[in-house]
């Protein structure tokens, strides 16, 4: 049994769509409240999670493989291999600041409002530049709009988020996209199958 | 499981791991807890200093519990070194990780003095017999001479660990991005990204394929332990280790469960240089903790 964890939210119906390549049973139903789908003729089960939680499930070798956006994996800085890109969940890393504002890379230390403490770390670290990060939860938006921070670092879809709060992106920072990812030990024991399956999920 | 039964168990397991070293005629050998800090990080590539334990003696110099067993081995030995030697040791390593000071019980061989590739046979046969004890396992032998060669014309040392360090983590999407970046010939860059693909060893395509030395060295002698080993066994040439005193032969025990490997080992001949002398080893350790959990 080879055990999938799918992040809910925006890539859980791209993700199945996706998995339909593999002409398995079609047995999960995102309108019940369940979390766990068996299809029990391909030797496979499919559990929901939080995004975050994917990483950590294989990670910890709870699900064998797992689907999830890049940005969550660049985040979480765990060792999980990743098998494929599955060209869907398309997005970018993008640093975004008031309409208006002074410029922000100029700034000798700039505040960053994040749900993404450890990318924008790296990030700035890379580019050289002194900040200070604000960790959020959610609505980073809000952040340089009341005053709480220069800047934002968030992935960005279409950007109208942006628009609709008087944002404009200062720098894209890195492509985000859906990512297949494998626990490091179940790799091992089930390289075969993983060959077929990722060929076939590679398949436009 | 009762108190009684988990000791039964692991005794059980345990005897039979000094069994199977007794019976290839392996001497047991005890080395001491401690080391001097200042040696610890002179040598570089073994665990995280951050990781070490420290103890402060009486003169207030800085002492670690020890990391692992193999460097006191070599460090005892290294004075009067003189002919080929198996070893074998049952003892206690610690570690500090975030959850505090972690003790554990490390089994492992080492064979010492011993340059032909038959000592590293003989070190992948006899892991394969630890795991026998176990229903899923496997034992994936790679060599660090393939990828160092294939990396040999990356001349920056910052790229170069990154580039390791996306093999290792498997991360293809990166890696392709990275190399966009980097200048060398597109055949090693193909080759590199073929490294992280979901494939299944193909020794006749690697044969035909090398670009130094190293890399065919590498191939060569892969090629003779396909032939010299059976049982579980596979091959992978994007098998890395933490460990950068590895150079030559490396391998990794696996149990379906457990998310790290049980088993971890590979040839080191260049440790004893540390001690001013050169003695050819290859050897392994067992985290036997992890071993004991996964029999049933």
């Amino acid at each position: 049994m080879i055990r999938i964890g799918l992040a809910k939210g925006r890539l859980c119906e791209s993700a199945i769509e996706s998995f339909r390549k593999l002409k398995f049973n079609e047995v999960i139903d995102l309108k019940s409240r369940r979390l766990v789908f068996r299809d029990d003729e391909n030797q496979v089960e499919y559990i929901l999670l939080k995004p975050s939680d994917v990483v950590t499930y294989v990670e910890n070798g709870v699900c064998d493989l797992g689907v999830v956006g890049s940005d969550v994996i660049m985040e979480r800085e765990e060792t999980v291999y990743e098998l494929a890109d599955l060209d869907f969940g398309k997005c970018k890393f993008s640093i975004a600041t008031m309409r208006n504002a002074d410029d922000i890379m100029a700034m000798d230390s700039i505040r960053v409002a994040t749900k993404y403490p450890n990318v924008a770390r790296n990030y700035f670290k890379e580019i050289g530049k002194e900040i200070e990060i604000i960790p959020l939860n959610g609505s980073v938006e809000l952040a340089p709009l009341v005053g709480l921070s220069d800047c934002i670092v968030d992935i960005v879809e279409t950007g109208s988020t942006l628009k609709a709060n008087n944002l404009v992106i200062v720098e894209d920072m890195y492509d985000v996209s859906a990512r297949l990812i494998c626990n490091s030990i179940s790799y091992r024991f089930y390289k075969p199958t993983l060959e077929t399956w990722v060929s076939k999920l590679k398949e436009a | 499981m009762s108190y009684i039964d988990f000791f039964k168990k692991r005794n059980r397991v345990r005897n039979s791991i000094l069994d199977l070293f007794n019976k290839h005629m392996y001497l047991m050998v005890e080395t001491s807890y401690f080391e001097p800090y200042d040696d610890f990080i002179k040598c570089i590539g073994r665990t995280d200093k951050d990781k070490t334990v420290k103890v402060i003696n009486n003169n207030g110099s800085i002492e670690i519990l020890r990391p692992d067993i193999t460097f006191n081995i070599i460090k005892d030995l290294s004075t009067e070194f003189t002919q080929p030697l198996k070893v074998y040791y049952d003892s206690t390593v610690f570690e500090n990780d975030k959850n505090g000071i972690k003790e554990r019980r490390q089994m492992g061989a080492e064979y010492l003095g011993n340059m032909s590739i038959e000592a590293d046979i003989e070190m992948i046969r006899l892991s394969t017999k630890v795991l026998e004890m176990i229903d899923e396992s496997v034992v994936v032998v790679g060599h660090t001479r393939y990828l160092n060669g294939l990396l040999k014309e990356v001349v920056d040392i910052d790229i170069k660990r990154k580039i390791k360090m996306m093999i290792y983590k498997k991360q293809p999407q990166q890696l392709m991005e990275l190399l966009q970046t980097v200048e060398l010939d597109t055949e090693i860059k193909d080759k590199i990204i073929e490294l992280v693909e979901v494939k299944s060893f193909d020794l006749e395509t690697l044969s035909s394929g090398y670009l130094n030395a190293e890399m065919k060295m590498a191939i060569s002698e892969i090629t003779y332990l396909m032939k010299a080993v059976d049982g579980t066994v596979t091959y992978d040439f994007s098998l890395l280790s933490k460990f950068e005193y590895y150079d030559g032969i490396i391998f990794k025990g696996y149990v379906k469960g457990l998310n790290s490997p049980v088993i971890r080992g590979g040839r080191y001949d260049k440790l004893s240089a540390m001690f001013d002398n050169s003695i050819p080893a290859v050897g392994f350790s067992v985290e036997f903790d992890d071993l004991v959990r996964s029999v049933k």
